[in-house]
């Protein structure tokens, strides 16, 4: 339990300095308080590159869900979570603290629930996959290699029930994101122009 | 895939978009715009007085209030010679102006305004070229009412010390705190 915790207080301060560092970052390359970097050209950019790293990041989930059903891969594991802090990290750039039309608000608060959820389902794994530490020892006994004993436990780590329960937060969150980025983008384009 | 919460999470995700659809309609501006528009163009009804759907704000739109005619009328002669040389240069009024950056904020790019923005509200002036004629970089005081009254004024307000208004208005009023 002392290693979940010691899980959760790191992820916690990565959460909070990666936010600091984001606004630091808006805030030195803004011209003034009237002039936002998310305004200006190179903002547009950060905002586009961020969108497609949150795209790369829904490649596992639909890796998942359409034919042909990939099994549980933790390569795209891994990228969807690396994807899933940098992506937003960078929308925090290109947003800074200045929040005035509701619609980019309400996508970046859809995002900070997508990602928050996402860190509880990060230490909900964790935690299953401690208590699974007894299935670790049956499989270590029947011979299997370190690899194959990890896929295996990911694998009976996303069937448990919790896990599927958690996923109904995750994943309509993520669809009401998506959602408010689209008309986000849309409404940017059709104001703004391209 | 559950079919209950896909059903929910459809309905959700519709009953939004019809909300902001339906918000659009009235409230514009608290939906999409980046910023509040200046004291200037705070009288407009619509976004697409300015802007043309997936073009972005269009000078076309621009000269339906600010025709080359009313400038001339109503601007300081140097000022409709800039605006002048300016379209005959090809370039657009975004290449000078930009707007949604709050009531009080400046829409001229450029250098800063020296006094700060404070200034339109404390001499009751809307524009630069109300007391300056600026022209090829070098600017001289019109003899204004505004601009006598501040000569003559008191220490506090003598020309140089306008820029600190706030230390004794802290909060923008007249009266001093």
């Amino acid at each position: 339990m002392a290693s979940l915790n010691k899980q959760i207080v790191l992820i916690t301060s990565a959460v909070v300095a990666t936010i600091t560092l984001a606004f630091a970052v808006e805030r030195y390359f803004s011209i003034g308080p009237e002039r936002p970097l998310g305004h200006s050209a190179a903002g547009h950019v950060v905002g586009w590159i961020g969108m497609l790293l949150i795209a790369l990041a829904f490649t596992y989930p639909l890796r998942k869900r359409l034919p042909p059903r990939a099994p549980w891969s933790k390569s795209w594991f891994n990228v969807h979570q690396a994807c899933g802090v940098a992506g937003p990290a960078l929308i925090f750039v290109h947003s800074g603290v200045h929040l005035h039309a509701l619609v980019p608000v309400l996508a970046l608060i859809a995002m900070v629930l997508v990602v928050l959820s996402g860190l509880v389902g990060l230490v909900i794994h964790y935690a299953l996959a401690q208590s699974l530490s007894a299935q670790r020892r049956e499989l270590t006994q029947r011979g299997l290699t370190n690899i194959e004993i990890e896929q295996a436990l990911h694998a009976l780590v996303a069937d448990v029930a919790l896990y599927g329960h958690w996923r109904w937060v995750h994943g309509p969150l993520s669809a009401l994101f998506i959602t408010l980025t689209i008309l986000h983008v849309t409404g940017a384009l059709y104001f703004g122009g391209g | 895939m559950n079919c209950v919460p896909s059903f929910l999470t459809a309905t959700v995700i519709l009953g939004v978009v019809a909300c902001i659809a339906w918000a659009s309609t009235w409230m514009p501006e608290t939906l999409w715009a980046p910023g509040d528009l200046s004291r200037h163009h705070s009288d407009l009804q619509s976004c697409d007085a300015c802007h043309e759907p997936f073009h972005g704000p269009a000078a076309a739109r621009c000269i339906v209030c600010h025709s080359t005619e009313r400038l001339r009328e109503s601007a300081a002669p140097t000022t409709a010679d800039s605006h002048a040389r300016t379209i005959a240069n090809g370039m657009g009024c975004l290449h000078c102006h930009t707007e949604h950056h709050g009531a009080l904020a400046t829409i001229t790019l450029g250098p800063a305004n020296p006094h700060g923005e404070f200034i339109f509200r404390a001499t009751r002036t809307s524009a630069c070229n109300n007391c300056h004629v600026i022209q090829d970089g070098r600017q001289t005081l019109l003899d204004t009412d505004t601009v006598q009254r501040i000569r003559s004024a008191s220490r506090a307000h003598r020309p140089g010390q306008i820029a600190n208004c706030l230390r004794c208005h802290a909060r923008g009023g007249r009266r001093q705190e």
